[in-house]
């Protein structure tokens, strides 16, 4: 199995880096125990896997062994995103009993870092991930890994994500900034919440900076003076 | 968290949100400014009102050939003169006579209609006023209708004299329409309305935008916010979206 290459697609770009940062501090503070973390959002589009693959960078970069998980099963983006040249195996075919997971756990081009893709596309997506073999798989990725990052599917469309919140340590909400109603929003937060999963926190994607220099207009100027010294 | 019946407005945000759309306002106005002015000039129809006043002379002579006296019944009888007169003056055989000789596009009925005389009782002067939308015509009609008036009411009714205080000069308009005016006002509309389009699209915006929308109707803590960036700007799944985007993008 080739390595993926992954590190053209880690940004440069000071303040996304640095808020990609505050997203893993974040996360690191919810707890020592939450090592198993979803992504989802209400919509198709809004930056979940872009974010997840991100974070999950972020915990290698530190040192972690980390597993990114691509579990969107029926439209995955990740190997697109990739730019992945072959169709690669993964996670529906471990869960439809057709392989073993360490067959399907690819390395990458960043130390620590590690993917398992989605698969082959699969309808039955939901079927597959209540099934007890996905249930059985995140215990025996906690003993392998220090973090496991999942992408999941748009929870506002498929429910997948929902009957995998409750295996998960936590679920993130990814939110394109000023896109969505809030009402929208709180549905997912509420799905999330009765199915027995737990809501880490939101994060906004797409966030427009501009108008803020009316508020903060002379602190954010500051800012830029850390950020090239380093 | 969010209660249903009351709405917190954020009007910084909301002046600042005016303030970065002020082109919107400024493209309004200009469109406006152009529209009224183009309106106005083409509905502007003004009108040319001419006036002239008239003075009727008849001594006053007894039957037995003495001088004129002036007393109450001379008086009336003056009135009654100029009851006559206008009579004639708006007759046919005058508007007639105006019609054919200075070529006009109206009968000798229209023109009756169209010009008025007015008198005040116990003087000799009359009155008169004639509409027209060409200004020069409007003078030169009531001028030919003071004329003709004058030789006939002095054949028919023998008066001394028919004398025009004043004669009828080219009149100025009488209710045109000031396109740069009617400019000014469009654009100050156009202006409003866009202010008000703005304020109502601001205020009817229910998206998360920032942290502190997140935790007010979400109460969940926000993890981070990622700003907008050509570098994660990766392919997406075409969005279908039936919604309808409100608010920045």
């Amino acid at each position: 199995m080739d390595t993926i290459t992954v590190t053209p697609f880690v940004p440069k770009e000071p303040r996304i880096s640095e808020s990609l940062k505050t997203l893993r501090t974040n996360l690191m503070f919810s707890g020592p125990s939450v090592r198993v973390i979803g992504f989802t959002s209400f919509a198709p589009g809004e930056g979940k896997t872009t974010i997840s693959l991100q974070t999950a960078i972020s915990f290698a970069q530190l040192g972690k062994r980390v597993l990114l998980v691509d579990a969107d099963l029926r439209k995955s983006v990740l190997a697109g995103q990739l730019r992945l040249k072959t169709k690669v195996e993964g996670l529906s075919h471990y869960l439809s009993g057709l392989a073993n997971v360490s067959e399907l756990i690819q390395e990458t081009d960043i130390p620590g870092l590690y993917i398992m893709f989605a698969g082959v596309r699969v309808p039955n997506s939901t079927e597959l991930l209540g099934s007890e073999n996905f249930a059985r798989l995140i215990p025996a990725l906690k003993d392998v890994f220090d973090y496991v990052v999942v992408d999941t599917a748009p929870i506002g469309q498929i429910i997948d994500c929902a009957l995998m919140a409750p295996h998960l340590d936590g679920v993130v909400m990814v939110i394109d900034a000023s896109h969505n109603s809030y009402k929208l929003e709180r549905r997912v937060k509420n799905q999330i919440e009765k199915s027995g999963g737990k809501v880490l926190g939101a994060v906004l994607n797409q966030v427009d900076t501009s108008h803020d220099r009316g508020y903060y207009g002379k602190y954010y100027g500051g800012y830029n003076y850390y950020v090239d010294n380093e | 968290m969010e209660n249903r019946n009351e709405m917190e407005i954020d009007l910084l945000g909301l002046l600042l949100h005016l303030k970065s759309k002020i082109w919107i306002i400024l493209l309004a106005a200009v469109v406006f400014a152009l529209g009224g002015f183009v309106i106005a000039k083409a509905t502007n129809s003004p009108v040319y009102t001419a006036t002239a006043r008239l003075y009727v002379y008849q001594k006053n002579v007894a039957p037995d050939g003495t001088a004129e006296v002036l007393d109450n019944s001379s008086l009336s009888i003056a009135t009654q003169l100029l009851r006559d007169c206008a009579v004639i003056i708006t007759g046919e055989n005058v508007t007639g006579e105006v019609v054919g000789d200075l070529n006009l596009n109206m009968d000798a009925k229209a023109l009756s209609k169209a010009v008025t005389v007015s008198y005040r009782e116990n003087t000799r002067i009359l009155d008169l006023s004639y509409t027209d939308t060409d200004p020069q015509r409007a003078a030169d009609v009531l001028n030919a209708v003071c004329d003709e008036a004058a030789q006939q009411i002095t054949k028919i009714m023998n008066v001394d004299a028919i004398n025009p205080v004043f004669k009828a000069s080219v009149p100025a308009a009488n209710n045109s329409v000031d396109a740069n005016k009617s400019a000014i006002t469009a654009a100050i509309i156009g202006a409003v309305l866009a202010a008000v389009v703005i304020v109502v699209i601001f205020l009817m915006d229910d998206t998360i935008r920032n942290e502190d929308d997140v935790d007010n109707y979400l109460g969940v803590s926000t993890l981070a916010a990622i700003p907008v960036s050509a570098e994660l700007k990766v392919v997406r799944p075409s969005r279908k979206s039936g919604k309808k985007k409100i608010g920045k993008r």
